[in-house]
């Protein structure tokens, strides 16, 4: 008597496993579709994935993960992977995956004219969807108008001690971050960067929009992260009490840190052409300001110089043509990925 | 049965003795499913490389290793505390509500570490309304920080202390009250009795409980990295999936092996020789002593603090979020192009497991029986030796097992993708290893039930073996393979690490969605599919508060 | 003068409605093992647990060693009376060997060691301190939690039906052990049971109780011979009941004329055990026999008398006379007992 609801509930558990061994093979193949290893939070969330499906008829299926589980996947699968479009958020995994042979190169007009130079691989394996730039964010009520921090070094000022907020050393953005320091200014000089920011005890807060809560909310001052964070919380609250600052504009500086969400299509994609065609789609009318477009959706800045900005970037931001970006090819930041890592691990960067 | 004998006979024998042999190929099978991977991985640590030994130690190891020890240790302490002292509370005296605690207060058995640490988070950290709350009491400069082991451990603690509390409630139940009654008129007090008597009794029942606590806390992974508390499971999946250093990520994965297999011996040396059955066990149970006054409201409180923080909390919080995900608005995205997908992978994944792993126990059950050899009920011991296994381990495990074959497979020209790791099969293999034990304790203590002379029994009143089979045989049993069955369909829900690491090709599932969204802060849309594993969740809550109602009042 | 261990006077409990023990006295004598005898619900254990302390009583009060434990707003916890009880499923702790339970039982003491071996040598288990519980038969766990109880030198020791869980072999042969033991240790003890044999054969001191109160307390043989109303003699052994009219020392009967053990006057029931009536076989006698039930040493005859009544005989195992059918004749050995109708 007692157990009679455990037993429908084990008859119910046996239902679903054998309608779910039924359904699978059924849902499969008859439609379009294009498979994509996503590392964007969104995942299949993603709205333009959806508007794209609608404009197009292509099922978009998405499975997510973090930009080196996604690319340790396709290592491990190789010839055999299911994905047929690589979309990550940061160009250094991009550039890792064009060199390992697991990317094709694409000669797409459609997107070479759409994509400028600076933001694709020069061997067309990858291209840039949007653009998202790392730099400083501070709470006005806390820190004075000449206190402002204006380089990533500024950071390591000992007046930042214990108010100062990090996104942990397991995130990419930290790790591409830091290799675009030793890229920059060559290892020695990028470790005593880390080493003065570690040195400043900062709180590691693994996501960027509890950093800039922490920020806006007195926990800490300054801190480090993406500039859609704070677009999205303004969004939300027009009097969201936390500035950005451009970091790395002065005459001797190298610009902001620019990292880009970006795509390309595997080498031995199974669905090639729906995969060209959405990568096609992702530098047009993907770029939309709204939320059926990549940067739109995610109040990111848009690869393609034709697309429109959204207003409340421009408000927030300024105008990004005015932006003092960090020049060096996104392509090396890849390169220096493992020498970041071990800078992170022997300065005691938290994790 | 003499050996000469033996000799002589062996045709004949080995005719009556094939079937007692087949008893045992299905046990002898799982365990060599649990072993291999197990076995490959404790193999590693045989052939340690020392390089990579020495760049963890002179890295991150020693704060894995010195966070994970501080977590077994204060979660230890704390479950027992808690779990011990609330199941006393309950059986030893009477206030208001206890009966509605007694059972209530398993309720955060239905909630997974994760979802308690990102609600515990989004509750309680710098930016959460009860730290803003206290700092427009106190000023600006109030702060307490959350994000460090204690944080984690309070989680850890508040959603594992039910294990004690369980296994320490049924223990102190199972108590005559003539044992109690023996100390009291030998000298003791109410509490010096309790201490010198009823805790060592239960001894077996509280460190087991403990220990299950532990194996969660070595396990988790997801609480501590919301906490930036790395520990070595989190290293694990750290190492594997973020860093890609497969060869570290093994490393490591060999040290929690050998650190959840400790825990297993000194459960085992722990519990002692003693056999701690209650003779009789007719005997009345000891008389609730009736709290009055400042007393009665006291325990009233603890318990209510309790289960408010520990359940009431986060299943409020989470209720509101997933309202307004709901009803006001998605946070990011559109969950409802997802959920479904989400909903029908988390069941399809844990249906299959709870099918597979069931099928699988009985097998092994049965033929343990049917042989009832010390082999055999080794082997038994051997198959369910994954429930000790964090699931980061069993997955690093199993790939190392199964990659080798799929690629083998393909260069063969067998097939022409990775049928193991890309499909479900590899995700089903560890959720196998990794959930018998609990299939198999439910399944075996069932097939218990069914003694021979029923079946004597009843062929005596005339019924023929398939009438007995459906009439007494299938009844006795299936209590046990439902509730077997719906441990580990919820078991296979909650499931993280093994699943991130394993899952195939766009299968998420309610909880790597729910982890992916919390890890981002995106707390709103997060709620959604914590909610859903929740709900699930409570199923095996509600049977196991039958259960404890069914003992002896 | 000495102070009787344990003074019960005016007891009342009762559990909701039911009145479990009604005013009850009772007075037990240093070094007496008294054992309190009664069906089961009659209150015996009741009235042992609140001797222990482990009850307390809602009216009246209750002495151990001349200290008021229970009553006049006083209430003594079970841990500070001094006593030693033996449980009926002997509450031995399974996760401590023979010797811990005892240590337990001791809690601390001076030479505890010597002790626990004078303990385990008087119910002779000495060689067994290291075992465990369960690694006992029944009857040697029955001695432990004898020994358990006896350690600290209690004041009085309690026993709750201890052989309700053993054979009926053993509980002949534990019966002699325990009276032993206590008698060795010169224990003042309490014996609760509902099996009047064991009462009758163990007790220096029988109480019969019934619905919470005293029926007759004294010793074996004057509650079994002597008993002071029916109820008493009913329940203690068999009892034919005869109809007849006493005058002071002597009664009339179906049997006859026979001497009363009390004096008694007007309509009384006679009552006289079987043991006490003799047969013999006689074709002038006034009984038919009706029915034999025999039991090896002995056999109960019923005869049917001339006036109609029935009486039950006891008579040896050894003869084969008494025949369905026979005639016999009854006669009555020593005085019987009358009680007022």
């Amino acid at each position: 008597m007692t157990f009679k609801f455990a037993r429908l509930g084990a008859l119910a558990v046996g239902v679903i496993a054998m309608t779910g061994v039924a359904l699978t093979p059924t849902t499969a193949q008859p439609r379009q579709v294009v498979n994509v290893y996503s590392a964007r939070t969104y995942g299949a969330m993603e709205a333009a994935f959806v508007e794209f499906t609608e404009q197009t008829g292509i099922e978009v299926r998405v499975s997510q993960g973090s930009s080196q589980a996604l690319l340790e996947r396709l290592r491990a699968e190789g010839a055999q992977t299911p994905a047929d479009l690589f979309f990550t958020i940061d160009a250094g995994t991009l550039d890792l995956a064009a060199e390992e042979g697991l990317l094709q190169p694409l000669e797409s007009e459609t997107i070479l004219a759409a994509v400028p130079e600076a933001l694709r691989d020069d061997q067309n394996h990858w291209f840039g969807i949007s653009q998202r730039l790392r730099t400083i964010m501070y709470n006005p009520d806390a820190v004075a108008e000449a206190d402002i921090p204006q380089t990533y070094a500024d950071l390591t000022d000992p007046k930042w001690n214990g108010r100062l907020c990090l996104r942990p050393a397991t995130h990419i953005y930290t790790i591409s971050l830091t290799a675009a320091l030793v890229a920059n200014l060559g290892e020695e000089e990028a470790r005593a960067i880390v080493q003065g920011w570690v040195d400043n005890q900062p709180q590691y807060i693994d996501s960027d929009t509890e950093i800039l809560r922490t920020i806006a909310a007195g926990g800490c001052d300054v801190g480090l992260t993406n500039h859609y964070y704070l677009a999205r919380l303004r969004n939300e609250d027009p009097a969201f009490p936390v500035m950005p600052v451009w970091a790395n504009q002065g005459d001797e500086d190298t610009g902001v840190f620019r990292n880009l969400s970006g795509a390309g299509i595997t080498a031995n994609a199974i669905n090639y052409d729906n995969a060209v065609t959405l990568l096609e789609w992702l530098v047009t009318e993907g770029q939309a300001a709204d939320e059926t477009g990549i940067p739109g959706g995610n109040y990111e800045f848009p690869v393609n110089p034709e697309a429109e900005v959204l207003p409340l970037l421009t408000e927030i931001f300024g105008d990004l043509a005015d932006v003092k970006i960090d020049p060096l090819p996104v392509v090396e930041y890849g390169d220096y990925q493992d020498e970041a890592l071990i800078i992170l691990e022997e300065t005691g960067y938290g994790f | 049965m003499s050996k000469p004998n033996k000799l002589l006979d062996r045709d004949r024998l080995s005719l009556i003795r094939l079937p007692i042999n087949t008893q045992l190929i299905l046990p002898l099978l799982v365990a060599c499913l649990v072993a291999i991977p197990v076995g490959f991985l404790a193999f590693q640590l045989l052939i340690p490389r020392w390089e990579i030994w020495q760049q963890l130690w002179e890295t991150t190891l020693p704060r894995m290793l010195g966070n994970t020890l501080f977590l077994l240790v204060v979660v230890g302490i704390g479950t027992f505390t808690i779990g011990t002292g609330l199941a006393w509370l309950v059986t030893a005296y009477r206030f208001p509500a206890r009966g509605l605690f007694d059972r209530a207060l398993l309720l955060p058995l239905a909630i997974p570490s994760f979802v308690m640490g990102f609600v515990f988070m989004a509750t309680f950290d710098f930016t959460g309304p009860v730290q803003t709350f206290l700092r427009d009491l106190f000023g600006r400069g109030f702060r307490i920080n959350i994000r460090t082991g204690w944080g984690a451990a309070i989680v850890l603690i508040s959603v594992l202390y039910p294990y004690v509390y369980m296994l320490a409630r049924a223990a102190f139940r199972e108590q005559a009250a003539s044992t109690f009654e023996a100390a009291r008129v030998m000298g003791y007090s109410r509490v010096r009795a309790l201490f010198k008597l009823i805790l060592p009794l239960a001894r077996p029942s509280l460190i087991a409980g403990v220990t299950l606590a532990l194996m969660e806390t070595i396990t988790d992974f997801a609480t501590v990295r919301f906490f930036s508390f790395p520990t070595l499971s989190e290293g694990v999946v750290r190492l594997w999936e973020g860093r890609m250093d497969r060869d570290a990520a093994i490393e490591v994965a060999t040290l929690l092996l050998f650190l959840a297999l400790g825990l297993i011996l000194l459960e085992r040396s722990l519990r002692g020789q003693a056999r701690y059955y209650q003779a009789g066990g007719k005997g009345r149970r000891p008389e609730r002593v009736q709290l009055r006054g400042v007393s009665a409201w006291a325990a009233f409180v603890i318990c209510l603090l309790v289960l408010g923080f520990a359940f009431v909390l986060p299943a409020g919080v989470l209720s509101v979020w997933t309202y307004r995900e709901i009803v006001i608005g998605s946070e990011i995205g559109t969950w409802e192009t997802v959920y479904g997908q989400y909903i029908f992978n988390s069941f399809s994944f844990a249906g299959s497991a709870a099918i597979l792993t069931v099928l699988l126990a009985i097998g092994v059950a049965a033929g343990v029986r049917g042989h009832g050899t010390r082999f055999a009920r080794g082997l038994a011991r051997f198959a369910t030796l994954g429930y000790a296994l964090p699931g980061s381990v069993i997955a690093v495990a199993v790939l190392l097992v199964i990659a080798p074959i799929d690629h083998l497979l393909i260069d063969l020209g067998v097939t022409s993708s990775l049928i193991l790791t890309g499909s479900m099969i590899g995700l089903l293999y560890a959720y196998v290893v990794r959930f018998m034990s609990v299939a198999y304790n439910s399944v075996e203590a069932s097939l218990d039930k069914v003694r021979p002379n029923m079946e004597q029994a009843a062929r005596t009143m005339g019924a023929g073996s398939t009438r007995i089979l459906w009439r007494v045989q299938i009844p006795l049993v299936a209590n046990g393979i439902a509730v077997a069955m719906i441990l580990v369909f919820v078991d296979v829900m909650k499931e993280l690490p093994a699943t991130i690491l394993l899952r195939p090709f766009g299968m998420d599932t309610l909880a790597v969605w729910t982890y992916m969204l919390a890890a981002e802060s995106f707390w709103q849309a997060a709620a959604l599919p914590a909610m859903t594993i929740l709900v699930v969740g409570l199923l095996p809550v509600l049977i196991l508060m039958r259960v404890g109602e069914q003992s002896p009042e | 003068m000495t102070i009787n261990p344990i003074v019960l006077k005016k007891v009342y409990k009762s559990f909701g409605s039911h009145a479990a023990v009604n005013a009850l006295d009772l007075t037990v004598c240093d070094g007496m093992l008294l054992v309190l005898l009664g069906p089961s619900g009659c209150g015996k254990t009741t009235t042992l647990r609140l001797i222990a302390g482990l009850d307390a009583p809602d009216r009246g009060e209750v002495w151990i060693d001349g200290e008021l434990v229970a009553g006049k707003g006083v209430l003594i916890p079970p841990e500070k009376r001094r006593i030693g009880m033996v449980f009926q499923d002997y509450a031995l702790f399974p996760h401590m060997t023979i010797a811990a339970n005892i240590a337990f039982a001791l809690n601390g003491a001076k030479n505890a060691k010597q002790r626990i071996g004078e303990m385990l040598d008087l119910v002779g288990l000495g060689g067994k301190a290291e075992r465990y519980p369960h690694q006992l038969s029944g009857g040697e766990q029955q001695r432990v939690a004898l020994a358990r109880a006896l350690a600290p030198r209690p004041a009085v020791v309690l026993l709750d039906e201890p052989f309700s869980n053993l054979d009926a072999a053993l509980r002949k042969e534990m019966r002699q052990e325990i009276k032993r033991i206590l008698r060795e240790a010169q224990t003042t003890a309490v014996f609760v049971t509902h099996d009047q044999e064991e009462a009758l054969s163990l007790a220096d001191c029988v109480a019969v109780m019934k619905q919470g109160q005293l029926l007759q307390v004294g010793s074996p043989q004057t509650v079994y011979l002597r008993p002071e109303n029916r109820e008493v003699a009913d329940f203690l052994g068999e009892a034919n009941f005869l109809p007849g009219v006493a005058d002071g020392k002597c009664v009339l009967c179906a049997l006859g004329q026979l001497q009363l053990a009390t004096p008694i006057q007007g309509d009384v029931e006679v009552m006289l055990r079987p043991e006490a009536l003799r047969l013999e076989v006689d074709s002038r006698g006034d009984g038919v026999v009706s029915e034999v039930k025999f039991f090896g040493h002995d056999q109960i005859v019923t005869v049917c008398l001339e006036s109609g009544l029935v009486v039950q005989a006891r008579a040896w195992g050894i003869t084969s006379e008494f025949e369905v059918g026979a005639r016999v004749h009854v006669t009555l050995c020593g005085k019987a007992m009358a009680y007022v109708k």
